[in-house]
Parts: structure tokens; sequence; C-alpha cells
């Protein structure tokens, strides 16, 4: 059992998985804008 | 076995699921972090242990509620914990040997043979708090205030808190001339409150002395405060040991007067771990439950049972309990998805992303 404060749960997407982000109960994703990776809320 | 059945779990044993599984992790966390914050060092006894290591010094009610199996190594008997306090207290005694008084607090699952009613768990997750090593009434003050504050702290904010004091049930039986089987029905009459039963027992054995007919009038000192004073009178002349501990039932209560949604109420028949406890015993309950959901007391003597008898003061709950009564609802941290890529900018940022929250 840990009981250090966790950080941002990261849910990466296998090969192949066939699920979306929203279906993984995932309510942001990493999107590539301008050469960098930024977080955006899913609508 | 058919395939439904071999799916089945023993009756009081369950599994948790997401997202209660996380939610119960995040209470435990919340609990032992708060622990820490008073100075209470975490300590991990085992699962398991040589059965008299587990049972010495707690009573027969513990010996009922504990699995044995054999051990293959030793041959021994060995019992798995139903209750983690006498291991902490053990650990207290046997291995720490400290001479100052010593703050532990523990979280683990318990097992118990039969549920103490029925529908109930089998298998607690105890989470508790135990200070030894001082023997007056502000260690129990600590130790309510620290119950008191945990329930605050997981979002129960009414709280009943019933006191008692095993040493006037102890004192006033001991000047009785009742016998020890007598003591014992006496015990279990007064824990139902049945006080035309115990009228009867003592019409046929033929008892009229003043101690025991002090131990048929705890049946009606409960109530407020106020009662405490009652009790003083009843017992002034008779039993002054009992009114120095009717004092310190007194200093407790104050000592948590005046904290907002917390009622008192002062059970002097309330025996609860009678071959356990020795002194203050405290029981937390909540509105719309009949029964308690943390518990505590005082409890001197286990230690010596290892060697070294140390003062002992705690309190512990079942944190399944508290999260049915949980009214702050955690709400379930967002998730971030992250798509398949072998970019390495993307992990770089993955990496930093789990680091903080």
């Amino acid at each position: 059992m840990h009981f250090a404060k966790p950080g941002n749960i990261v849910i990466e997407e296998l090969e192949g998985q066939h699920a979306s982000a929203s279906e993984m109960n995932c309510d942001q994703q990493l999107s590539l804008e301008n050469g960098e990776w930024i977080v955006k809320d899913i609508n | 076995m058919n395939i439904t059945n071999r799916w089945l779990l023993p009756e009081g044993v369950e599994e948790i699921l997401p997202p209660k599984a996380q939610k119960l992790e995040n209470l435990c966390r919340t609990i032992i972090d708060l622990f820490s914050t008073w100075g209470y060092e975490f300590v991990i006894p085992p699962m398991v242990e040589y059965l008299e290591s587990l049972l010495t010094g707690t009573g027969e009610d513990l010996d009922l509620k504990t699995f044995k199996l054999t051990d293959q190594l030793s041959g021994r008997l060995m019992g798995i914990r139903a209750d983690i306090t006498p291991q902490v207290a053990r650990i207290d005694a046997h291995l720490l040997k400290r001479d100052t008084p010593t703050r532990l607090c523990y979280l683990g699952s318990v097992l118990h043979t039969r549920p103490g009613k029925s529908g109930e768990t089998r298998a607690p997750l105890q989470v508790g708090a135990e200070l030894y090593g001082h023997s007056g009434v502000a260690s129990d003050i600590e130790i309510v205030k620290l119950m008191l504050a945990t329930l605050k702290q997981v979002g129960i904010n009414q709280t009943y808190i019933d006191l008692g004091h095993i040493g006037i049930f102890r004192t006033l039986s001991s000047d009785s001339s009742l016998s020890v089987t007598q003591q014992a029905q006496v015990f279990e009459a007064l824990q139902r409150k049945a006080k035309d039963e115990l009228k009867a027992l003592y019409k046929e054995w033929n008892i009229t002395n003043a101690a025991s007919n002090a131990l048929l009038e705890l049946v009606d000192l409960n109530g407020d405060v106020t009662v405490l004073d009652e009790a003083k009178k009843l017992l002034a002349k008779l039993s002054p040991e009992s009114v120095q501990y009717i004092d310190e039932i007194k200093t407790l209560a104050e000592s948590i007067t005046g904290q907002s949604e917390v009622f008192i109420n002062v059970d002097l028949a309330e025996l609860r771990g009678y071959h356990y406890h020795t002194g203050m015993v405290y029981t937390a309950f909540v509105p719309g439950e009949g029964d308690g959901i943390a518990f505590g007391g005082r409890y001197d003597d286990i230690g010596s049972a290892f060697g070294r008898a140390r003062p002992a003061t705690g309190f512990s709950t079942d944190v399944k309990s508290l999260l049915k009564q949980q009214i702050i609802v955690n709400k379930t941290p967002s998730s971030i998805f992250a798509p398949t890529s072998s970019d390495i900018a993307l992990h770089q940022k993955i990496n930093a992303l789990r680091k903080t929250g």
C-alpha cells in the first residue's frame, strides 16, 4: 500500500485496442499542436 | 462444483471492485496521513502468528473469533489475526521497548470466524491508533479527540459518543460477595440491562450487600453527563475508587464538550471488551446506525503478558464501514488519454504528467 500523493492518471492507447478516449473513461487527451504535446479537454 | 458456485465467496467475505476499491484506498491514505500528523508511527504486524502470541491476555472472545491453522514448518498452531491491537501492544512491549510515551498506528485486514451479526463482514479492514506508556486521562483524551478527528476527516460530521468505565464494574464486583461464576452472570445481565433478571438472581442467591446493589443501579446510570453526579452520590461512601473513575469520565467528557456536532452519552453499564479493557471505554455512533462505528478504550494489562506492562489506550474502526458512511464524495480524478506514438517527446510528457498531480 502506497501513501504517496499520486500524479496525473495517463492511460496509453494500446495498438489496435479500438477504444476511444471516452470509452477508456478519460476526460482529457494529449494532442500534438505546433510540435508540442498538450493536454486538452475532450468535448 | 459447477462453474457458478466456483465463483462463490464465503459468507461475510467480499471483494471490492472499481471504483469503490479506489475510494477505500483513498480513505485509508487519508486516515493514515491524519494519524501521522498527530505523531503516530505506522507499524505493519503480520497476518498470521502463533496462536498464543495472538491471544495472550485478550480473553475468550478473541479466541472464538480467531481462525486457527497448523504451521507446516513448526507443527505449531497459528491463528489469523482477528484484531490488530494485541499485535501492536506486543510490538510496543516486546520489540520497541521505549520508556517514553509511544504512539503507533496500523491498517490491515482481520478475519473473524463469525460475523458480529447477520450480513456483517467477516473480513474488516481495521485501522487504529494506540498510545502506550501514559496512564493519565490525558492520553484517553488524546485518543478520543483523534477518533473524532478521524470521523470528521472522512466526512462524518455528527457523532454520538458513549463513555463508560470498566473499572467501576470491576471494583464493585470485587467488593461484592459474588462468586466468580455469579459475577459472570451479573456481567452478562448488565450487558443486556436486564435489571429485573438481576434482582431475581440476587434473591435466589440471597445477596443483599451494598456493592452488589450498586451494581444493580448501574443499569439506570445512563444518559447525559448529569448521570455522573448521580453516580458519585451513589458511590461516594461505598467505593472511593469508583468515584475516581467517575471523575476520569467527567474530565474526558469536559474535554470534548463544545465540539460541534458531538453528543456525549454516559453509560456506566457499558462493558464492551470487559475481558480486555481495564479503564475508560468509548464507542462512537453515527445517526441512523444502531451499532458503533469506532471503538476504543484503555487496556493497561495486555503488555504484561508480553513481559512488560505498559499503560495503553487506543481506538480502532473498520474502514469498510466508514466508507458506507462517507458523505464527502471524492471526485474520481480525471484521466488523460495518450495516443499510440513512438514520439519521444510524447513519452517524456507522459512521464512528467504521471510525476505531478
